[in-house]
């Protein structure tokens, strides 16, 4: 099975600068043939794949991610327009009240953040911040700044452009990324070319992570101090490759490439079109016809594109994506108060004939959020819960619930729906009776929150930061640590302890191996597989391959693509 | 008479308005939280409920819409956050250029076909008519669709899989953006089109004065195109009317295989996205828009044959 190649740098600390800035695409794919060789036979046996389309697609069509032939810039249609489409429109193009998370799709081209994660996103990688450090006994956070960055407006990037961002980020009416700053404090310009983050003590190791996201978009001071509003034009506001020349929410964003920009190792075409179309097969179809450059493709109609794949009909970059689906189960609604039937759930599903009956082997089966390579992930509990009808059956028996029965919420007509009733049919089998309820997908989250259900299933984002998932899904967020037991007392702890900036990458790994281990084996979630993306792209494209920023969360950065000359 | 046919509208347009509204209502789901966006927090999506007055009961803030839609002011949609009037012009020129092509690709299909079956009634045209014709009514548009797509567009390339030019752009580039999606679209009428015409132009052929005129020595040309097909058209005139109305609902399957940004595509994401005010443009519009071909159908029909007046 193919897996992203994993360039982590195990050496990089919260606390240390950060790698020295980046070199061009040939570098970054050179680290990754590095990582392709760490990885062994894995990936060389998917590489190595020929011909052989049903045995393993991710390989035979994971070919474009590292056989990519390299491309020198003269090679690029300098005039070209690269023509994209996703799945999911934007209504917004300010970052920071950017409400969906594929929002980043849109915005990405034209505002830079202080950092943005690698590739493969194990690790973060300078932007306009080219390195960072926890100073004042990790009570700020200082990061340092390029100092040949302007913004359209012609305004220069410096430190004073810094904190009116974060500051814009943090006080803006509806601003979705005020949240994830709320450990900032103050924010204080040292220099031109030095910001310092003040922070309140309640952590902030995961800062470096969360500045990859719109709460590190650095804005022009002359658009902030404006106060117009960004979300249908956001002019000359940014510092990115492209800016925008025509936004249709819900249907279209066209841009056009500013020159000249920082980072002139990037390829990038003259314009770049994103539209939304909501059909998979029209996307698809798209591509074929020589329509579209790249599109991206989700859900049932993966395994559907690979075919095309390994037909040569298009091309493709597999993507297996940090987004897992999973069974939340509320620890404090019987019968999922006891944990021998939310073990006995774990134990029931077949998650290995999930993915080859309801995926044909497009989602990657998994007891965790972290995929192996990534520093957060944990080896013991791969060993967890194999599928064990019979163990599962046991615990039914053991645990003397009378009825072990329980209402399984997932989005109706979404992508999760299949899965909610092969895992039904699963369960049924070792005795826990499953009611299938669809709700609007937009509520399952908040419901669960809320304490109104008793199971559900979502597709989450695990994010490059494991805090990422303790703060939106186990501690806050969804709330799956709801019970007064010693285990979510523990796990309390352990999150607050996580963020501590003093604590080296490692020492923060032990502490979220110990948080996760407790996770799963107190077993407050069933996770099943991890999703596997394809985007499909035509001959002429170039770019779409492992260096594309943000496919291992499925919502990438579009704006290193170009035509072959 | 055509006032009063106006005027027994609006019961209708304030009927079916009050429909759209309850039944948005009685749907599942917080709108608010819907609206405001899956990463808003709660503060957002209060503030979004108060804004759009979604504690008060269904009735005040329908009788508020119907106020306002009263002054011409339809409101700002929530997902695209334009003006409601704006897009529903931009849209509907989509939806407006595919039933019109479609229209004329299905009236001129069905009235040749329907004439060359009904006068070699019998013969191999005839039975070929009739099977193409029962096989395009058994075909759904969408299905259609695909199938021209996989044909016309990935093997051959002659004709887009997605996208719409607009006419002002480029008129030749717009017609061959609706040539495979107004074919998809124009199967079935064109199928019963030409049923029908077979049919009325079969009977007119048998006809006294038909028969008369054949008497006199006149060409058959003349006699099928001058005499019997202007009294078989009026039972056609009636199902194109009937069929137009039903072509716009039909585009909404045909929009989203293409891609066409017309009013069907802006239903179905306005429905996802709960974007009520642009939703009760739109229901508002069509009503319109079908009152209004039923009027002139009518008129027509009057018009061809007196003995309808």
């Amino acid at each position: 099975m193919k897996r992203q190649p994993s360039d982590l740098d195990p050496d990089l600390r919260p606390g240390d600068p950060g790698p020295a800035p980046r070199g061009s695409r040939s570098a970054r794919r050179r680290r990754a043939w590095l990582a392709v060789a760490l990885a062994g036979g894995l990936f060389a046996a998917a590489c190595g794949s020929d011909g052989d389309s049903g045995s393993d697609p991710a390989g035979s069509s994971g070919s474009s991610s590292t056989e990519a032939p390299e491309v020198g810039a003269d090679e690029v249609d300098a005039d070209a327009t690269v023509r994209a489409a996703f799945s999911a429109p934007t209504r917004t193009l300010d970052p920071h009240t950017s409400d969906f998370p594929s929002d980043p799709l849109y915005n990405s081209p034209v505002f830079d953040r202080l950092t943005r994660m690698a590739p493969d996103g194990n690790s973060v990688e300078p932007m306009l911040a080219t390195e960072w450090t926890f100073v004042d006994d990790g009570k700020a956070l200082e990061l340092k700044l390029r100092d040949d960055v302007t913004f359209h407006d012609g305004e220069a990037m410096d430190a004073a452009a810094v904190k009116a961002s974060i500051e814009r980020a943090k006080t803006l009416p509806g601003s979705t990324a005020a949240p994830k700053l709320a450990s900032i404090t103050a924010v204080e310009v040292v220099d031109d070319h030095t910001v310092r983050l003040v922070l309140d003590g309640s952590g902030g190791a995961e800062l470096p992570v969360t500045l990859t996201g719109n709460a590190g978009v650095v804005m022009s001071p002359a658009a902030v101090a404006s106060g117009r509003p960004l979300d249908q034009d956001p002019g000359d506001a940014g510092s990115g490759p492209y800016r925008v020349v025509d936004f249709k929410p819900n249907e279209q964003v066209v841009y056009e490439r500013v020159d000249p920009y920082w980072d002139d190792s990037e390829i990038r075409a003259k314009r770049l079109e994103i539209s939304f179309i909501a059909d998979a097969a029209a996307r698809i179809n798209g591509v074929r016809a020589g329509q579209l450059d790249i599109a991206f493709i989700a859900g049932p109609q993966v395994a559907n594109a690979v075919g095309m794949v390994d037909r040569g009909e298009i091309q493709g970059l597999l993507v297996t994506a940090r987004v897992a689906n999973t069974i939340m189960l509320n620890t404090t609604r019987a019968p999922l108060d006891d944990v021998d039937i939310r073990r006995a759930v774990n134990f029931a599903l077949d998650r290995a004939a999930i993915s080859e009956g309801l995926y044909e082997g497009t989602c990657e089966p998994m007891l965790q959020p972290y995929e192996e390579g990534n520093w957060a992930h944990v080896e013991a509990i791969d060993e967890l819960y194999p599928s064990d009808v019979e163990e599962a059956r046991r615990l039914v028996e053991a645990s003397g619930v009378a009825d072990p029965g329980f209402e399984l919420e997932v989005g109706a007509a979404g992508a999760s729906q299949p899965l909610a009733e092969a895992a039904k049919e699963m369960l049924e089998q070792v005795g826990i009776s499953v009611t299938v309820k669809p709700v609007p997908a937009i509520e399952v989250f908040p419901r669960f929150a809320a304490g109104e259900s008793q199971a559900v299933v979502l597709g989450i984002v695990p994010g490059g930061d494991p805090n990422t998932i303790v703060a939106d899904f186990i501690v806050g967020g969804l709330k799956l640590a709801r019970g007064d037991d010693p285990g979510t007392r523990r796990v309390a702890e352990l999150a607050r302890a996580g963020v501590d900036p003093t604590l080296s990458q490692d020492e923060r790994a032990e502490v979220y191996d110990e948080l996760l281990t407790i996770v799963s084996e107190e077993a407050w979630y069933a996770p099943v597989c991890r999703a596997q993306y394809l985007f499909a792209h035509s001959d002429a494209l170039v770019g779409a391959d492992s260096g594309m920023y943000g496919a291992w969360t499925g919502v990438p950065d579009f704006s290193n693509l170009g035509i072959r000359a | 008479m055509i006032l009063r046919r106006l005027a027994a509208g609006v019961p209708l347009l304030l009927v079916v308005t009050f429909a759209l509204f309850v039944l948005v209502d009685l749907a599942p789901g917080d709108p608010a939280r819907l609206i405001a966006g899956q990463e808003a927090t709660e503060e957002r999506v209060e503030a979004v409920r108060d804004e759009l007055k979604l504690d008060e009961p269904v009735t005040s803030r329908y009788v508020s819409w119907l106020a306002s839609a009263g002054r011409g002011e339809l409101g700002d949609s929530l997902v695209a956050r334009a003006p409601v009037s704006e897009l529903l012009v931009s849209h509907a020129a989509v939806t407006i250029s595919l039933v019109a092509v479609t229209l004329a690709v299905a009236v001129v299909l069905g009235f040749l076909g329907g004439v060359a079956a009904a006068v070699r009634r019998g013969s191999l045209v005839d039975r070929a008519v009739t099977t193409m014709s029962a096989v395009a009514l058994a075909v759904p548009a969408f299905w259609l669709g695909m199938i021209l797509v996989i044909f016309f567009s990935v093997n051959r390339r002659w004709f887009p899989a997605i996208d719409y030019i607009g006419l002002g752009e480029d008129p030749l580039e717009w017609l061959r953006h609706l040539v495979l999606p107004s074919l998809a679209l124009a199967a079935l009428p064109a199928a019963e089109f030409a049923l029908q015409v077979r049919e009325s132009l079969t009977s007119a052929l048998s006809s006294d004065y038909v028969a008369t005129a054949r008497a006199k020595g006149l060409p058959e040309r003349q006699v099928v195109l001058k005499h019997a097909l202007r009294n078989a058209v009026v039972p056609v005139l009636t199902v194109l009317g009937y069929r137009l109305a039903q072509l716009i609902g039909g585009a909404v399957t045909v929009e989203s295989v293409f891609v066409l940004p017309g009013l069907g595509s802006l239903a179905v994401s306005s429905v996802f996205g709960r974007d009520m005010p642009m939703l009760l443009g739109i229901v508002a519009a069509t009503t319109v828009v079908v009152l209004v071909i039923n009027l002139v159908v009518d008129l027509v029909s009057a018009w061809i044959n007196p003995r309808l007046r």
